[in-house]
């Protein structure tokens, strides 16, 4: 018997654990709180290690959507610099129409105000050389554009076309050495030429020493020579000296347009001829002034 | 075999955990490997004798404790595992992974059917319906899909454990 039992232990065992699983089973229902004591000890026993695994699963899990989080955010933030970068762009193009928008507004004004039929053109070029003052405007002979015609920018005289060609012209400016304007100084009446300078002045010339003439006094055109409108401005006295010698003032004149920044130029087709008579209060401006000019 | 007794312990407490955390974690209430059934089969076939038995035994009341709705079933399961195991690895060659797995599959679907007889013995309920039975399949297909790579960890650990000397003697010829 007792070898029987040594040799078939494993399976003896085996019964027996099996009939107290059922044991156990019986028990547990008839006994709801033997499962229920068990599993507490076990949960007990294994809730730190479920805490931890919470935890740290948690963190993961934390770390997992801050990442996707960041990534969402990244993505946003390239969106929105995009758009931004978008909206700069449109803003930039927005104010340039605004610019663009006021000058025309005030070429329209100076057509209306003046009466003067005219050409709206675009500056496309300039002179690349030191020795001329000149810019290239993108209206020509198509659109009745002829050589001595007025450019102005709206307030004040810009200079005169001298090369006409179908869609361009070339506008001497009335900086150029070879500009000279009949002009009277607004304030006092006197007369006077501005002359370009080639710089970004312009000389007031043959005014006599017993005429005032003062810093910002404005220089407006006088109507005569027939190329630009009377009273249209010219510029500003900056400068005047008076030497010892001679008849005339040394006046340094400063052109109400900053010449270097033209955009939109309005070149006046119209013929002045009306307009200027019209504008009656002419000067007596003496004749040897304009020879001499 | 004090060593033995607390690499199992561990090895169950792992298994718990496993089952009660990791899994649950991955995809709450979903349908995983059974350990203890792994980890019967591993004493079946590593220790045939009462301890093994009765190591079997003591999974499954801590399985059923984990679950905490009845008492025996589980436990019930493991020793049916672990007696199928040591009856077929009499027979054949079961160290074999396919083996395993083969025998891993068998073992799981043994376990549950067990579980159900056991519960259906006590209980009025109907536990087999086709959902219970496509369940019993799956998780004795991921038993049978696992069950080679866990037992072939245990047997990683646990030979160290049981056989120190041997380590040691490893170590020293690695030293030297």
């Amino acid at each position: 018997m007792a070898d029987f039992i040594r040799r078939h232990s494993l399976f003896l065992t085996a019964l027996g654990l099996i009939a107290a699983s059922f044991q156990l089973m019986s028990a547990s229902i008839d006994n709801t709180s033997l499962p229920r004591l068990g599993g507490t000890v076990l949960h007990t026993a294994l809730a730190p290690v479920q805490e931890v695994h919470h935890k740290s699963l948690s963190s993961v899990k934390d770390v997992w959507h801050q990442y996707l989080w960041l990534v969402g955010v990244q993505a946003e933030r390239d969106e929105l610099t995009r758009r931004l970068k978008l909206l700069e762009a449109q803003n930039s193009r927005l104010l340039e129409y605004e610019h663009e928008n006021n000058r025309l507004r005030k070429l329209l004004f100076f057509k209306r105000g003046t009466g003067f039929e005219g050409v709206t053109g675009t500056v496309i070029g300039s002179d690349p050389s030191h020795w001329e003052r000149t810019i290239t405007v993108d209206k020509g002979s198509e659109l009745s554009v002829k050589e001595e015609m007025p450019v102005v920018d709206g307030e004040a005289i810009v200079g005169q076309t001298t090369v006409v060609a179908s869609g361009s012209s070339k506008v001497l400016l009335i900086t150029d050495k070879s500009s000279a304007i009949d002009a009277i100084v607004q304030r006092s009446r006197a007369t006077g030429v501005v002359e370009g300078t080639g710089s970004d002045t312009l000389r007031l010339r043959y005014v006599l020493k017993e005429m005032s003439v003062q810093p910002g006094d404005r220089v407006i055109a006088s109507g005569l020579g027939g190329i630009y409108p009377k009273g249209t401005l010219i510029g500003v006295v900056v400068d005047v000296k008076t030497p010892n010698s001679g008849l005339f003032h040394e006046v340094l004149v400063k052109p109400s347009v900053d010449l270097r920044r033209l955009e939109n130029v309005l070149i006046i087709t119209s013929e002045l001829e009306s307009p200027a008579v019209e504008a009656k209060p002419q000067t007596a401006k003496p004749d040897k002034t304009k020879e001499a000019a | 075999m004090f060593r033995v007794i607390v690499t199992f312990m561990l090895a169950c407490l792992a298994g718990l955990i496993v089952q009660a955390t990791l899994v649950h974690s991955i995809s709450p209430y979903a349908i995983a490997p059974d350990f203890i059934v792994i980890l019967a089969l591993y004493l079946g076939l590593k220790v045939q004798n009462p301890a093994g038995v009765l190591g079997a035994f003591l999974l499954g009341v801590a399985g059923d404790f984990a679950s905490a709705q009845f008492v025996g079933p589980t436990a019930a399961g493991a020793v049916v595992v672990y007696g199928l195991t040591v009856i077929v690895s009499s027979k054949i060659y079961a160290e074999h992974p396919f083996t395993m797995a083969m025998l891993a599959l068998f073992c799981s679907l043994a376990d549950s059917f067990t579980y159900v007889l056991m519960v259906g013995f006590y209980v009025d309920v109907n536990l087999l319906t086709a959902a219970v039975f496509r369940g019993i399949g799956i998780e004795a297909a991921l038993t049978a899909l696992v069950a080679p790579f866990v037992i072939k960890l245990l047997e990683l650990s646990v030979s160290e454990s049981i056989n120190p000397a041997k380590y040691n003697n490893d170590s020293l010829r690695r030293i030297r």
